[in-house]
């Protein structure tokens, strides 16, 4: 598969996906104000963590695609610093650095949506292939 | 491709997602909103000290949550509701808040107001403020609508705004908010709103304009002259740039839905 198409795959299409399901399940849209949902009560963890998890996952998607090749120091140096910024936005929100409200269930789907973004993108065996050569 | 090159586009990318991630986050409430200041760290209006919002203790009530209300079924009427609100359609006597999401339960009620409450109605943000910010609301839980499980009440206080002022008015215009053409209702037939929109569906005679930063849905099929066709070409067609507009008013369709004459397209 070519970069445009699985960064497409592992970057774009998840953060569309992000972004369709404000609309489908929550009243405040970024960017277009308010609205009144389709399915408003969709279960919590779609409504409050799906658009988080997709993003994160498209964070992995862009960094494990865009080094699947290269050196494995750089790409694990690489694969750390995508988690980093996944978990600093969290973070931040915290400290109210970054616009949002800080979210414990909200870091833990991030970094697991991260990971799988990552082996999705890197594909699995190329992944634990990197980790037995270690 | 080489390292330096991918290590480029690697940080550019990251770059762009962590920009995405902060425009998609809700919009703060500091600033104006529909014309009315909202300052969410502002005193508790029910009391005239100037201590912090977060220092003022929330009131005794029956419920915290509406959860625990709607838990409670018809038993729950007559009974009071503390809810950390943000609003969606307002009229005359009456708002739709919804309850802010991760600070209780989801959820939305309709309650009526008296005229007095009505400055401090329209400083409730009209979009999810952040965590923590969305202003505290006593509302009397009266009834369960008509066509949904969610209930209505009456406002009895709202705590953590300021009351929104009145609106400057430019010379010839009538409402420079959406707020106050659905608080007046059928009575703003015939009046000139001057309203930042954009356009949506546009046709020969007529176009679809949405108020920005509105309270709820709204929108305006505006009819326009043909000599206006190129002034309403050039409008914005994304809520990233909204423009003034000023209209004339002439049919209130709905309650957010309103048919207009188009008067100008104002230049900034």
């Amino acid at each position: 598969m070519t970069l445009p198409r699985r960064l497409l795959l592992f970057v774009v299409l998840p953060l569309a996906a992000g972004v369709a399901s404000y609309g489908l399940w929550r009243e405040n849209v970024p960017w277009l104000g308010v609205h009144r949902p389709p399915w408003p009560h969709a279960p919590a963890m779609l409504r409050d963590h799906f658009a988080d998890a997709a993003w994160a996952f498209a964070v992995g998607g862009l960094v494990a695609s865009l080094w699947r090749e290269g050196p494995r120091a750089m790409r694990l140096g690489w694969y750390a610093a995508g988690l980093a910024v996944c978990v600093a936005v969290e973070l931040l929100q915290y400290a109210h650095v970054f616009p949002g409200a800080f979210d414990a269930l909200d870091l833990a789907a991030q970094v697991m949506a991260f990971v799988v973004g990552v082996m999705a993108a890197g594909g699995v065996e190329r992944w634990t292939s990197a980790h037995a050569a270690a | 491709m080489d390292i330096g090159t991918r290590s480029g586009l690697t940080v550019l990318g990251l770059l762009a997602l962590v920009a995405f991630a902060a425009g998609s986050q809700p919009r703060h409430t500091k600033g104006t909103d529909a014309g009315a200041v909202v300052a969410t760290t502002a005193v508790a209006a029910a009391t005239s000290s100037k201590p912090d919002p977060e220092d003022v203790p929330d009131p005794t009530t029956d419920y915290k949550s509406l959860d625990d209300a709607k838990l409670d079924g018809n038993k729950a009427f007559g009974k009071t509701i503390l809810v950390r609100v943000w609003r969606g359609s307002t009229e005359a006597t009456s708002v739709t808040l919804f309850a802010c999401g991760k600070l209780g339960a989801g959820g939305m009620l309709m309650a009526k107001y008296a005229l007095e409450q009505r400055p401090l109605v329209k400083a409730i943000p009209t979009t999810i403020p952040m965590q923590g910010h969305c202003p505290r609301a006593v509302i009397k839980l009266t009834g369960k609508q008509d066509y949904s499980s969610d209930f209505k009440g009456e406002l009895q206080q709202i705590m953590d705004v300021t009351p929104a002022e009145a609106e400057k008015l430019p010379p010839g215009v009538d409402y420079v908010s959406m707020d106050d053409v659905t608080i007046d209702g059928k009575k703003a037939a015939g009046k000139v709103a001057q309203l930042r929109v954009y356009r949506g569906d546009t046709e020969e005679k007529k176009f679809t304009a949405y108020p920005c930063k509105a309270a709820g849905l709204h929108f305006i099929t505006v009819a326009f002259a043909p000599e206006q066709k190129d002034s309403v070409k050039e409008l914005s067609s994304t809520p990233v740039t909204c423009q003034p507009v000023k209209v004339k008013l002439t049919k209130q369709d709905f309650v957010g839905t309103w048919t207009a004459q188009l008067l100008e397209v104002v230049k900034e």
